[in-house]
């Protein structure tokens, strides 16, 4: 009985159709440098993954992000320590508006005491910094 | 015997919550395609101010009959807070796109009943909890005080308007908070008197 299931096994194994040969290009063409090499399948996935997040460009986008805001009245203000009350004159609903939207740019939530604790430009560019899912 | 220790007053500018969620409206209709993140927007902002039992459903039941319509860009531009311009570039080609019954301009949109309420409860809800904040102990404010555990509702009888925050009460069962709101077209003004009975 194992013989002839391992007898099939084999019949089934034989029908299979043969591998594919690698795909080609078949056009005629000048010989050319760089040559231009024949297209192999790839049996390794390469999924690539985002730039790292750098503080420079964390402060680059807080930056731009609030030069975007019209409620600032001094815009020249807007730099790395500024304080969103004392230099910005922003108040807590403008607080939790910027919060969001940085939520928003950088694809993180920010739980609601750690976003009462962020006064300062550079308060906001740390704590994107420590969020290790920060995009 | 009772004893004042406290008292917190705010005053709100409506207009801003309106163009804050005339731009929640643009955000979802932007994020339309991609359903996982389409209320994601309103949801982070309402259920940071809003209790979610008593406050939340109310609000989202009348956004639910907002959500269908889009402001013009130009419109949008002039409300303030964040204009990003990439955002009104996308929403100039979703009014393309969209039916004209659907394109409203702000006039329009602060007519409509639905909004008007939205705008309300959100407006009124922040008022009141801004001069809660400010009649509680420091050390609460810092870790412990959150907006969205308080609510308001209104004595069935009389109207007269109740600030009722579980947790705190639970804790501190000898206060009592005194409120009172006032209206004046764009402006919404809260007054909070914070009141300890000793017992």
């Amino acid at each position: 009985m194992l013989r002839s299931s391992l007898v099939r096994f084999a019949r089934v194994g034989a029908t299979r159709a043969p591998l594919k040969a690698p795909l080609t290009v078949s056009a005629k063409v000048p010989l050319s440098f760089p040559l231009k090499v024949p297209i192999l399948y790839s049996y390794h996935r390469m999924y690539s993954s985002a730039p790292a997040l750098t503080r420079e460009i964390i402060t680059e986008r807080i930056l731009e992000l609030l030069e975007d805001y019209d409620n600032i009245k001094l815009p020249e203000k807007i730099s790395v320590n500024a304080n969103f009350k004392k230099d910005l004159g922003l108040d807590s609903l403008d607080q939790v508006e910027i919060i969001m939207e940085i939520e928003n740019e950088f694809s993180i939530i920010i739980p609601d005491d750690k976003a009462d604790e962020i006064n300062t430009v550079k308060d906001a560019i740390d704590l994107i910094e420590a969020q290790p899912d920060a995009v | 015997m009772s004893r004042i220790i406290a008292i917190g007053t705010d005053l709100v500018f409506k207009p801003r919550f309106e163009a804050i969620l005339l731009r929640t409206l643009i955000k979802q209709k932007i994020n339309a395609n991609n359903s996982s993140s389409s209320n994601q927007h309103i949801l982070r902002f309402s259920s940071r101010i809003l209790h979610p039992l008593q406050e939340l459903p109310i609000f989202l039941k009348y956004y639910n009959g907002i959500q269908n319509f889009i402001v013009s860009p130009s419109a949008v531009a002039s409300q303030g807070g964040f204009t990003n311009s990439a955002m009104i570039k996308m929403l100039s080609s979703l009014n393309a796109n969209m039916d004209n019954e659907f394109v409203r301009s702000i006039e329009q949109m602060r007519e409509d009943t639905n909004f008007k309420h939205c705008v309300s409860l959100l407006s009124t809800s922040w008022c009141l909890k801004e001069a809660l904040y400010k009649v509680l102990d420091p050390n609460f404010q810092k870790s412990g005080f959150n907006f969205k555990d308080w609510y308001k509702i209104n004595d069935l009888d009389t109207g007269k308007p109740i600030l009722i925050g579980e947790t705190y009460t639970s804790k501190h069962a000898n206060e009592e908070f005194l409120i009172s709101l006032s209206h004046d077209g764009d402006y919404v003004y809260s007054v909070v008197l914070r009141q300890k009975y000793n017992l």
